[in-house]
Parts: C-alpha cells; structure tokens; sequence
C-alpha cells in the first residue's frame, strides 16, 4: 500500500478513510474495533468508545505499512473472519484494502450476511495502465519479485491494461455478489468526497 | 590452425570486458526496479519471456565478437595443394623371394595393392612412373599421367630371379633427372623403392642412392617380408628369403625419404597410403581471417536481430 503516483500514498487514503470511518462512529457514541491485516505485527482492538478508543484506532492505522517483502501473517480474508468473530452485534464494517489478495471472497460474503459491509477499494491511477517508459524492472512490494519489463511496446501495454481491468471488474463482482457496498478511492482524486458521498 | 598475427588476440580480453559491463548494467536496472503493487498481474500477461531469450542474444554478440577477434588475429589454415609437374617413380622389386607367403597373400600381392592403394591417394597432377625389377630392370614406364599405364606394369609382375636394386634405382633416377619444371630446373621428384631382400646382381644401391642425394630426390624405403620368410626351390628346399632392411636404410637416410619394414599387407598399404598423401603436395598457409570475419558479422547481426526482436533493444 506504500505506493502512489497521484496526491498521495495508497496507505495515506486508507488511513484517512479508516480514520474518518473511526471518529463518524465515536462521534455518534458508538464503538469501535480494528483488525489490521497484511502487517508483519497484525493488530486487532476489540469493540470500545470513547475518544480513548478513537486514539487506539488512529495508533493502529497510522502504524504505517510492512516494509517491502514481509510474509503477512494475515491475510485479508483471514482478517475478515477474525472481524466476524470480534463483531458479536450486527454492525457496519468497513474493509479498507486494494483488494489485490487471494481468497478473500468467501469470507467477505460469510461478513455480509451478518453486518452491513462497506468495501472501500483503494487504488493508483497509474496500477491500472503503465506508460510508456522504456525497459524497466518492475519489482512487486510483498513478494520482492522483479519482472523486466518492456514498456515500450504497445501491446505489452494493452494486455496490461486488459488484466488490470478485468481483475478490478472481478473483485467488484465479488464484492456485489457478497451484496456489500463498494466504494473505490483513488489516490489522484478527492478521495474524502468520494468517501462522504456513500457514508452519507 | 595457426595466427600470422597471434598479438592480435589480445582483443579476446574486450569480451569478458563486455560481459562484465552487461552484468554491470543489468545489476543497475535491478536496483532501479519500480516499486508496483500490480507487478503479478504485469507478470501474468507479459513476464512470460523464457530466460533462454534473455541470454540468446547476448551469448550471439559475444561469439561475434570472439569470431571478429580472432579474425583480428590473421588465423591461417593449412592447405594441401598439389605441386605442378611434380613426379614419383614406384621402384618395385619383383625378385623370386617375392612369391614369399610370410606376408598375406604374398609378397608380391601385397605389394601389388599397396601400389593401387598408392595411385589412388595421389593428386591427380602427379606424374606417376614404374620400375620393375629382378635380376635386371624388367619393366619401366615413364612417369605419366595415365594411371592404367602403371597398373597394367603392375599387375604383369611376375615373382622370379634375382634383386639387382642398384640397377633399379638408377633407371629410374635417368627418368626423373630427364624431367624439367616450367622453369627450365629439375621438376621436384621423389623415388619410393619396395624390396624384400639383398642386392644378388647389378650395382651398388648404395652408389644410386649417391646420385639420388645429389640430385635432390628423396627415395622413400620399404622393407617387406619377415626374417622367417622362405620360398621353394625347384628341388622342393625351403630358401630362406629375409629382408635386407639395414640398406635400405642407409638408402633412405642417404636421400632424406622415409624408411619403414613391414610384413603385413594392411600396414604397408597404410605406408603407401601415407607417402601418396604426402608426395606430390606442398603444405601452403592459407589466410582464413575473411572467412572468420564474415561469420562474425553473421553473428552480429543475428544477435543484433534476436535482440530486437524479442528484447526491443540491442542486447
């Protein structure tokens, strides 16, 4: 999630909107718990209030990201069933990922059937299409593995593109299967507005 | 193979040089990698390039390059080119003691084959001439072209009287002192004598082989027959008939040719064989450096192609 080519970081977003998530509920007098997945420490805060409980959440999220090629110990759908676990009483949960794990699907539907779940996708608008930028080696943040690639080469690009797009439309697919809301935030846009339009 | 201008090599250093400045340069692309969290889904559509393409166009420029360095170097091959006007006389004995069996099928036989063997071996430019001889020179055809001439000498040979090789031998130094090159001077020469015993009648071969040293034509020598061997007289007594290989020797040591004994009828062939492929060729030095280069170039571009094409860049 340390990646972003437009205003931000894609982990600046996620903290953001899980903040911004946090406080709505503290603010209505409500309670608060946190599971973070993907980290090499995952955190989990079980259900409280008050403002004491906010500043938990906001510790946990602002940790920052696992630095490059750390095995998660949680992954995302494990993460999600552990939330199922800690949410005793119906809820709103709100899962703030790029969604670019395996196998998260399941678990998703398994949440949904029980809470009312919130899917915020954060994405970059460059991880959708690479430009033009010669021979490079692309190197991915979790696994540390290279790739040499040559972006010069048009349908190269396009076949990118086409994958991309065809794995976000599959993960939104899942995500409306499993009968969640799906917002997505970019990192190059107003992402708090696109945020506020669907907690409205 | 051997370099007119082995210095030159030096060059070769330039491909570990080369080599190094891809790794080099590689290890430089890889710590610039981008950092890009879709980098599985790049890998799934376009990192499928086997590694074999990585390494196939690199590995065909350093391989033009090792040609062309080598080219560099004046690389020159041996070639055998037949000498013009060149000619040998076959000087065979055909003494009773050649009708010895102690060499398979016989003496003579063998040497019979040995001498096709001979004519098959040769540049077609040799001029080839024949002398038989027993107890006096029998048969001689001048050196010449026409093979058939010399076979049909050869297979007239019949195995009867005595060995008067000093006689031989000067028979066929006249024919060969006749021979002018092109230029007016003696055309090169060489005399290949095959007998199985001691001189019984004529003169010293010993005098020939005087003659032969002073007029620059080498005469290659060949014992054949075992000590053992024996042929029956008219009256039914087993004579023994051993070789006289210590003068043949001298013979050949006298004129610079080559003396072998034998008495097996593969190994002479062989012997013959040998002298054909030598006699009447000169071993010249060829330059190969243009070939080389070409096939460098070829390299080249092949790489500079694989490259292109799979890589979109040169190597």
């Amino acid at each position: 999630m340390a990646f972003g080519t437009g205003l931000r970081l894609k982990s600046d977003v996620a903290e953001g909107a899980a903040a911004t998530v946090a406080q709505l509920a503290v603010r209505r007098g409500g309670r608060v718990a946190v599971v973070t997945a993907g980290a090499p420490a995952t955190a989990t805060l079980p259900p409280r209030s008050g403002r004491r409980a906010f500043a938990t959440v906001m510790r946990l999220v602002g940790a920052g990201v696992a630095p490059d090629r750390t095995e998660s110990e949680l992954t995302l759908g494990a993460a999600l069933t552990r939330a199922g676990r800690l949410a005793r009483t119906r809820g709103l949960i709100t899962v703030v990922s790029d969604f670019r794990d395996e196998g998260w699907e399941a678990p998703l539907r398994a949440l949904a059937q029980r809470h009312a779940v919130t899917a915020i996708e954060i994405a970059d608008p460059r991880e959708a299409e690479l430009p033009d930028a010669g021979q490079i080696v692309l190197l991915d943040p979790e696994t540390g593995r290279t790739v040499e690639a040559d972006t010069t080469s048009p349908r190269v690009r396009a076949a990118f593109a086409a994958a991309e797009a065809e794995r976000r439309a599959a993960a939104a697919a899942a995500i409306r299967a499993a009968r969640a809301h799906h917002v997505t935030l970019s990192t190059g846009a107003d992402w708090l507005r696109d945020l506020a339009r669907v907690l409205r | 193979m051997t370099f007119a201008a082995p210095l030159h090599l030096v060059a070769l250093l330039a491909i570990p040089a080369v080599a190094l400045a891809f790794v080099l340069a590689r290890r430089r692309r890889r710590r610039f990698a981008v950092r890009f969290p879709a980098t599985a889904v790049f890998a799934r559509v376009a990192g499928g390039q086997p590694k074999w393409r990585r390494v196939v166009p690199p590995a065909l420029l350093a391989t033009a390059a090792a040609a062309c360095a080598v080219a560099f170097a004046n690389p020159q091959a041996t070639a055998a080119v037949p000498v013009e006007k060149a000619s040998v006389v076959l000087v065979t004995d055909e003494s009773g003691s050649m009708a010895a069996t102690d060499v398979d099928p016989s003496r003579l036989q063998a040497a019979q084959s040995a001498a096709r063997a001979f004519l098959g071996k040769v540049p077609d430019s040799l001029l080839v001439g024949f002398v038989g001889f027993s107890s006096q020179t029998n048969t001689v055809v001048e050196p010449t072209l026409d093979r058939d001439e010399v076979k049909t000498a050869l297979a007239s040979l019949q195995a009867d009287g005595g060995t008067a090789t000093g006689d031989a031998l000067t028979a066929a130094l006249d024919r060969l002192e006749a021979r002018r090159g092109k230029d007016g001077k003696r055309a090169p020469a060489a005399v290949i004598l095959l007998s199985d015993g001691a001189r019984t009648a004529g003169s010293d071969p010993l005098v020939a082989a005087q003659r032969a040293k002073q007029l620059g034509i080498p005469v290659s020598t060949v014992a054949l027959g075992t000590a053992e061997g024996t042929v029956l007289a008219p009256n039914g007594e087993a004579i023994p008939v051993a070789p006289d290989p210590e003068t043949l020797r001298q013979i050949s040591s006298i004129t610079g040719g080559t003396f072998t004994a034998t008495d097996d009828a593969g190994a002479l062939e062989g012997v013959y064989k040998k002298l054909g492929s030598k006699i009447g060729v000169k071993h010249v030095k060829r330059e190969v450096s243009s070939s080389l280069a070409a096939a460098g170039l070829v390299l080249l571009l092949a790489g500079l192609g694989t490259g292109l094409r799979w890589r979109a860049r040169l190597p």
